[in-house]
């Protein structure tokens, strides 16, 4: 899965986005998301993204990884109005696996949908 | 004349399906922890597999042999990789030109990087080091726990 070009990433309104109280929550592929999510908070702007100490990680099920993965993304979105980008380009839903499509497929269902293959919006 | 296999092979080819698998195994049991289903591998550790580079080639170079008769394998681990919600550690992906590298990601960049032409090479490299670090981690985590039970025990005694 291609990784989104981070010119196009510095292109969004991410300062006016943070101005407007909007939150900036970062989804994606790891290493990619983690890499996008540090250059961001790096030119300052504020952000959210899942990530547990390791240890803790490596301790838990799939399911109870996701279950902590969706009681964040459920928490984030619920207390303030949001602005979701990914890492890497979503040609379409059926192209993602793993814990990324369990992502996007919550974020569906509560009736956000991809735009220009990176950006989650309602 | 054949030769019997020793107390080291028979180990080592043991470590080596044990971590072949733990991917697999993590997604289809969904119950399951890697810390679980990596248990019997800290006695690779205690066999000094960390420090003798013969023992820990050997494991490579059977961990990839084995991911080359089960192709499924190596796509679990890649999923693994893909799916890690930390701020730091391993990882494995493929890069633009049909090569795929295998790293270590600390403060949100890269701070180790090999690329491969041999996707079975650069996951037999990505299982075996995460899996090793998440049994560090684990027995590390053990032993503070062991310091703290045995400090509270102390106190009592004091």
């Amino acid at each position: 899965m291609k990784k989104v070009d981070p010119i196009q990433i510095s292109n969004l309104p991410l300062k006016e986005w943070a101005k407007s109280k909007s939150r900036l929550l970062v989804l994606g592929k790891y290493p990619d998301y983690i890499k996008l999510a540090k250059s961001l908070e790096e030119k300052e702007i504020s952000l959210d993204y899942f990530y547990l100490p390791s240890r803790e990680w490596d301790s838990l099920s799939r399911n109870d990884r996701w279950k902590r993965n969706k009681d964040f993304i459920s928490e984030k979105i619920r207390n303030s109005k949001c602005v979701i980008i990914i890492s890497n380009y979503i040609s379409s839903l059926d192209e993602v696996d793993g814990q990324l499509r369990d992502e996007l497929d919550y974020l569906v269902e509560l009736g956000y949908h991809i735009e220009d293959g990176f950006k989650v919006v309602k | 004349m054949n030769k019997e296999p020793t107390i080291e092979i028979i180990l080592l080819e043991g470590f080596a399906k044990i971590i072949t698998e733990a991917a697999e195994k993590f997604y289809e049991g969904k119950d399951s922890s890697m810390i679980e289903l990596l248990e019997p591998l800290p006695s690779f550790l205690e066999l000094g597999g960390l420090e003798d580079d013969q023992l820990r080639y050997s494991l490579l170079t059977k961990i990839e042999e084995n991911l080359k008769e089960n192709g499924e394998a190596v796509n679990f681990w890649i999923l693994y990789s893909q799916d890690k919600r930390v701020n730091e550690g391993h990882y494995i992906c493929e890069e633009s030109d049909e090569k795929w590298s295998f790293g270590k990601i600390v403060n949100g960049k890269i701070s180790e990087k090999r690329t491969f032409d041999d996707i079975f090479e650069a996951t037999a490299n990505f299982a075996l080091s995460e899996s090793i670090s998440i049994c560090q981690r684990n027995s590390s985590k053990i032993e503070e726990e062991a310091v703290v039970s045995e400090s509270r025990y102390q106190t009592r005694t004091l």
